[in-house]
């Protein structure tokens, strides 16, 4: 813990500590994290980008039917390739944590949500997220009607608007009325 | 309506729009119907809120990382301008709000940070100002510090996550219902262990010295060398902590003789011998064997002889009832057994890992989805109706009515419990009668039970109003929403408007072409 502290500067760490909401000690831990995925020539360099599927092998991520998804939203790379730098990364983990405002939370949840990315949630969006949840598989999937009737059940809950779409802020109402965010 | 709007946008622009700008666009069309929403918002709250609510695309820059334009650029400028007029406290709660990446935030911070230092350096700083600087930021970090130093303390923050993870909210509300309980017991463990244990602790009363060891028996009867400790009542005295002149106790106070203990004890003395404890030592004891037998063993039998696949449900009602059981005894027994908080706290701290090892080993999540936040709200109105308040009930009937043991207790020879509060009150304004108001206030409130009542019937009240402010907010919410459905419709109807009049245009315009081209054709031939 001692070399790798070392390597992260006082200021940057109190700068983190100020702009996310993660505390010092889970900053420390992901940057030792991030690290362990760079190889050998690359360590000591912070603007290094990772790429998705090194991302994505880290056990955390690994089961979660969202991850490219994940990657995709919190990546600032030009090419739009899911890579992250650390700066990305504590992103993540700060949207992520228990501290986050319900706000964040479900901003971050809507982009990962927007397939197409283009600002709401049609059916295709809709369908697509219904997909990842149930999986793939023959057994798993759902039929076209089974599909239709959930998707219909989402929007009439939803789209106070009535404009086949659910936007951000329905979203964000959607939330907050659940009871699992309510802490 | 979301593409024909799109298109619509795309055929007037001269331009091809970016996306961003389609967004922005959209985004500011939804915000001006959603102004009556806001509306109201933000007249009962402060402009800092302003900043974050959800339909305020503009300060929200999806999408700042885009390539700047001016539009870009002047909310930038008022981004940061906002930012410097807030304190730093403020500040540091809207960056951490605001949904931008990392790399922006730092950006924005050193702006408005460099604003700031310039504008500081414009004036003379004095000596006092910087210092003060300097502490500020000093506490600042010890503050921060302070603050990842709770959140490490936090009690049972892994396992709770754990259990959340693998078994769902409505298990976790369980363990979160015993770790508020558990604070409970604390709380009412340093209030009576300050005030009642450890003065009597600190000058014990003299006893005839006992012949009794201590045998591991004790543990389970809570009577033996128990009996005559700050667990029970009996060993309590109520001589106060003055000097009179004869300088050692009053002389109102008797020893509590442990040889008047006999077998047919009168109802009055049947808590003084520990049989709370022994309740609750059978509690904990039953749930052990409950949770050994009914968890462990009857998993061990589903999967290996019934040949289920499936492991049992853990029984999230029963559970809570079995706590909701034990705190009442604990409370019921707090009056005749001060130490009985301990106990109940140290049986807590037991269950909750055996309930977590138990749960992990035997159990499987609950098939129907728990509502958590209902749950926690019905658990906590569990403890507070029949076990809070009959067992409040029980104690103050036992102080107003009952005649305390002549024999043993701080409450010898009085008539009721109560009245040592009165005569308290009445040796207080003897002594000092500079604090008679205290005692005549002690009089018409305390005693008199108007006061209650009226107290009883303001709180009705305020509670009666809440109720009615929550119903008419309902209302308007039902209100609003049609009134945004309403707004929906409008704007497809004026889209269509638009696109009609756009067409007519259009055939209007390629008309007049080609009767110009017509007649320039005619002209020429």
């Amino acid at each position: 813990m001692g070399t790798t502290a070392s390597q992260l500067s006082k200021e940057s760490l109190s700068e983190y500590q100020e702009l996310t909401f993660l505390t010092k000690q889970e900053i420390l831990l992901a940057y030792k994290r991030f690290t362990e995925l760079l190889d050998k020539s690359e360590k000591g360099d912070l603007n290094v980008r990772i790429p998705m599927n090194k991302i994505n092998s880290l056990p955390e991520l690994k089961s979660n039917p969202f991850k490219d998804r994940i990657c995709r939203v919190f990546s600032t790379s030009e090419h739009k390739d899911g890579s992250l730098t650390f700066e990305d990364f504590l992103d993540l983990l700060s949207a992520f944590s228990d501290s986050a405002t319900l706000e964040i939370k479900s901003h971050y949840a809507f982009r990962i949500f927007d397939f197409d990315d283009d600002g709401t949630l049609d059916r295709s969006d809709l369908e697509k997220l219904v997909n990842c949840l149930t999986g793939e598989t023959e057994e798993t999937k759902l039929s076209p009607d089974e599909m239709r009737q959930l998707i219909s059940n989402i929007l009439e809950e939803s789209d106070i608007d009535k404009d086949g779409t659910v936007n951000l802020s329905e979203f964000q109402h959607v939330i907050s009325r659940s009871p699992d965010f309510v802490r | 309506v979301h593409d024909s709007f799109q298109q619509l946008i795309a055929e007037h622009g001269e331009n091809e729009p970016s996306a961003l700008e389609l967004q922005l666009l959209q985004r500011d069309l939804e915000e001006s119907q959603g102004t009556v929403v806001l509306r109201r918002r933000r007249q009962t709250r402060p402009s800092i809120r302003d900043f974050s609510p959800s339909a305020r695309p503009s300060i929200r820059g999806y999408g700042m990382q885009a390539d700047t334009t001016d539009g870009e650029a002047s909310k930038r400028e008022r981004l940061v301008n906002n930012l410097q007029n807030l304190s730093v406290s403020d500040r540091v709660r809207m960056l951490r709000g605001m949904p931008l990446s990392v790399a922006e935030k730092k950006e924005l911070r050193c702006l408005a940070l460099q604003k700031e230092i310039s504008s500081f350096s414009n004036k003379q700083l004095s000596c006092f100002s910087q210092l003060k600087y300097y502490i500020i930021i000093a506490m600042r970090k010890c503050w921060y510090s302070w603050l990842s130093f709770l959140h490490s303390l936090q009690l049972w923050q892994t396992p709770l996550k754990r259990v959340s993870g693998r078994f769902g909210t409505g298990v976790l509300s369980y363990f979160l219902f015993l770790k508020t309980l558990l604070f409970f017991n604390v709380f009412l463990f340093l209030v009576t262990g300050a005030f009642l244990v450890l003065p009597q602790a600190v000058h014990p009363p003299e006893l005839s010295p006992q012949n009794e060891h201590f045998s591991g028996l004790e543990l389970l009867t809570g009577a033996g060398t128990f009996s005559d400790t700050v667990m029970y009542y009996g060993y309590y005295s109520n001589h106060t902590l003055c000097r009179d002149k004869t300088g050692g106790q009053n002389a109102s106070t008797l020893y509590c003789d442990s040889q008047q203990l006999s077998y047919n004890m009168p109802l009055a003395y049947f808590f003084t011998i520990g049989m709370l404890y022994r309740f609750l030592l059978m509690d904990f004891i039953f749930t052990l064997l409950d949770t050994l037998f009914g968890e462990f063993l009857w998993r061990l039998f589903s999967v290996k002889v019934l040949k289920r696949r499936r492991k049992p449900v853990f029984d999230i009602a029963r559970n809570v009832l079995d706590l909701i059981y034990g705190q009442t005894l604990a409370w019921l027994g707090v009056l005749f057994t001060p130490l009985l908080p301990a106990v109940q706290i140290l049986k807590l701290f037991l269950f909750f890992y055996i309930k977590m090892s138990s749960v992990m080993m035997n159990c499987q999540a609950p098939r129907k989805p728990y509502r958590a936040s209902q749950m926690t709200t019905i658990f906590i109105t569990l403890l507070c109706i029949p076990s809070l308040l009959g067992a409040s009930i029980c104690v103050t009937v036992t102080m107003w009515s009952i005649t305390p043991s002549l024999s043993c207790g701080p409450f010898r020879g009085l008539k009721t419990m109560f009245q040592a509060g009165k005569f308290w009150m009445e040796k207080l304004e003897e002594d000092n009668p500079n604090l008679s108001v205290l005692s005549k206030a002690h009089t018409y409130l305390v005693e008199n039970p108007f006061f209650l009542f009226v107290g009883a019937g303001i709180f009705l009240i305020v509670i009666y109003f809440h109720s009615q402010v929550v119903d008419g907010q309902r209302k308007i919410i039902n209100l609003l929403q049609d009134q945004i459905q309403n707004e929906g419709e409008d704007k497809k109807f004026l889209i269509n408007r638009l696109q009609s009049i756009h067409e007519h245009k259009r055939n209007a315009g390629k008309r007049l072409k080609s009767q110009v081209s017509r007649l320039h054709n005619h002209q020429l031939f």
